[in-house]
């Protein structure tokens, strides 16, 4: 047999997710980030879509850790109805490390605590986005390991109902 | 003499140009190698102390996992011999081991689509439109796989699978490679160390074991495999299956029946969370290098 006649096929392939969920219908890529026409993907005007168009999930906080409400960074925006008077809590579920950046479109105290109870310093936080007047606060939380963590409202935030967008996003 | 020589090589020559009675096109070879990277000591879901933490931080701690796999299938559109979603009248049935593009894990009359579950009538009326036959999908060659899948610590590697029969593979194409499964099942302890103390501070014995009941792991090769004369003879396939560490994802345990201090997933216990397992294995990624070699 020859020998010097060598072909190699090295492929990786994902298998599972076929096109995006069934909030997609405005130009995501397979990940369900926007596809721009020079590859790029923009977050904030992502979350500023998402924010004046949807699709939306009515969520209610809970007061608590354990009565924390489960959000997802899912091309949602989770109208989030806060606890009165009082700190409000939804959770998030991290499957990997990595930047979470959060939007909201009224004013709001917020922190992101660890499944410990330990606060996550935001390394940004900005009132505003340029790509649109609908974001009222935009924050972004380096998520140190796999787990739950926590969002919480300030019992000082004004509004009784605020629009959660949740991003993951890569160095 | 010279007469009968003459009419010898005639003979030979019109029986389909080859000399070599009974070789095939290509000789197929394999071997699987397969791993839960999410429980080894570098992942970012390992502490310190040997628990692996799932996305809604419960914690277990993993004493057995193994994953049983039937065979490897080479398959496409190849002429040898093979299943087929159409049948001789033209009729089209929905073949849960040729899935459409974007689904797999076919089993228990619905397959995992994206995150959904789809039924297989639902997928027949997909596959078969307005009642014209689907494509046929022939099983090209099959490679067996004769023990179960330890997949902690340094997996379990196959280096020499051996063929269904021979291993001279007919004319044809080869488009995807399919694992065809068999069993999961783990053992572990479980526990909740997080703010939220779902579990009160109790420490749980975990049994999962599903039936996965040949349902298949795929992977679509860029460009297909051609099987021919002009095409290298050698057909080496290395497969890495490296089951998703999201495995155990999304799985409320607080919620789930328990016996005691024990909590069974499997055929009658349970079975919610099965499913959500079975959907977070759908996205395990296969690793596949074909080697072709004269």
């Amino acid at each position: 047999m020859k020998t010097n006649h060598i072909a190699a096929i090295i492929i990786s392939l994902t298998l599972a997710v076929a096109g995006c969920s069934d909030d997609d219908e405005h130009g995501h890529n397979a990940d369900g980030s926007h596809a721009h026409a020079d590859g790029g993907v923009n977050i904030n005007e992502e979350a500023c879509e998402h924010i004046q168009k949807g699709p939306y999930a009515d969520v209610t906080a809970g007061k608590d850790f354990a009565s924390a409400t489960a959000v997802k960074s899912d091309h949602k925006a989770y109208r989030v109805t806060l606890v009165s008077g009082a700190a409000s809590y939804v959770k998030y579920a991290a499957s990997a490390k990595g930047d979470l950046v959060l939007f909201v479109n009224q004013p709001a105290v917020m922190e992101v605590q660890d499944d410990a109870g330990q606060t996550i310093k935001f390394e940004v936080s900005d009132k505003s986005v340029k790509e649109c007047t609908d974001v009222k606060g935009k924050h972004i939380a380096e998520l140190p390991k796999v787990g739950t963590y926590y969002i919480k409202f300030d019992s000082s935030t004004a509004a009784s109902t605020v629009s959660l967008v949740l991003e993951r996003q890569s160095h | 003499m010279r007469t009968l020589t003459l009419t010898l090589l005639l003979a030979l020559a019109a029986g389909g140009c080859t000399f070599e009675d009974g070789v095939g096109f290509a000789l197929l070879s394999g071997k699987l190698y397969s791993t839960f990277p999410g429980a080894q000591a570098a992942s970012a879901r390992m502490s310190t102390d040997g628990w692996f933490k799932s996305d809604n931080s419960f914690e277990l701690k993993l004493s057995a996992m193994t994953l049983k796999v039937r065979d490897l299938r080479l398959q496409g559109g190849g002429s040898s011999a093979g299943s087929s979603a159409a049948s001789s009248s033209g009729s089209c049935t929905f073949d849960p081991a040729n899935p459409p593009a974007g689904c797999s894990l076919c089993h228990g009359d619905h397959c995992h689509c994206g995150g959904k579950l789809v039924s297989y009538a639902e997928l027949q009326k997909q596959v078969c439109g307005g009642g014209t036959a689907a494509a046929s999908v022939a099983t090209v060659g099959r490679l067996l796989v004769s023990r179960s899948q330890a997949l902690l610590g340094t997996g379990t590697q196959n280096p020499d699978l051996t063929c269904d029969g021979s291993c001279e593979l007919k004319q044809g194409s080869a488009s995807k490679l399919s694992v065809v499964l068999d069993r999961l099942q783990l053992t572990a302890e479980l526990q909740d160390r997080s703010v939220a103390n779902r579990l009160a501070g109790k420490t749980y014995k975990v049994a999962v074991t599903l039936d996965l009941a040949g349902a298949a792991l795929s992977h679509t090769f860029s460009s297909a495999l051609t099987i021919d004369r002009d095409s290298p003879y050698m057909l080496d396939l290395s497969v890495k299956l490296p089951v998703t560490d999201t495995l155990l994802d999304g799985i409320e345990w607080h919620k789930l029946a328990a016996a005691g201090d024990s909590i069974t997933i499997d055929s009658t216990n349970n079975k919610s969370a099965g499913e959500t397992i079975v959907t977070s294995l759908a996205s395990t990624a296969l690793q596949v290098v074909v080697t072709r070699d004269e």
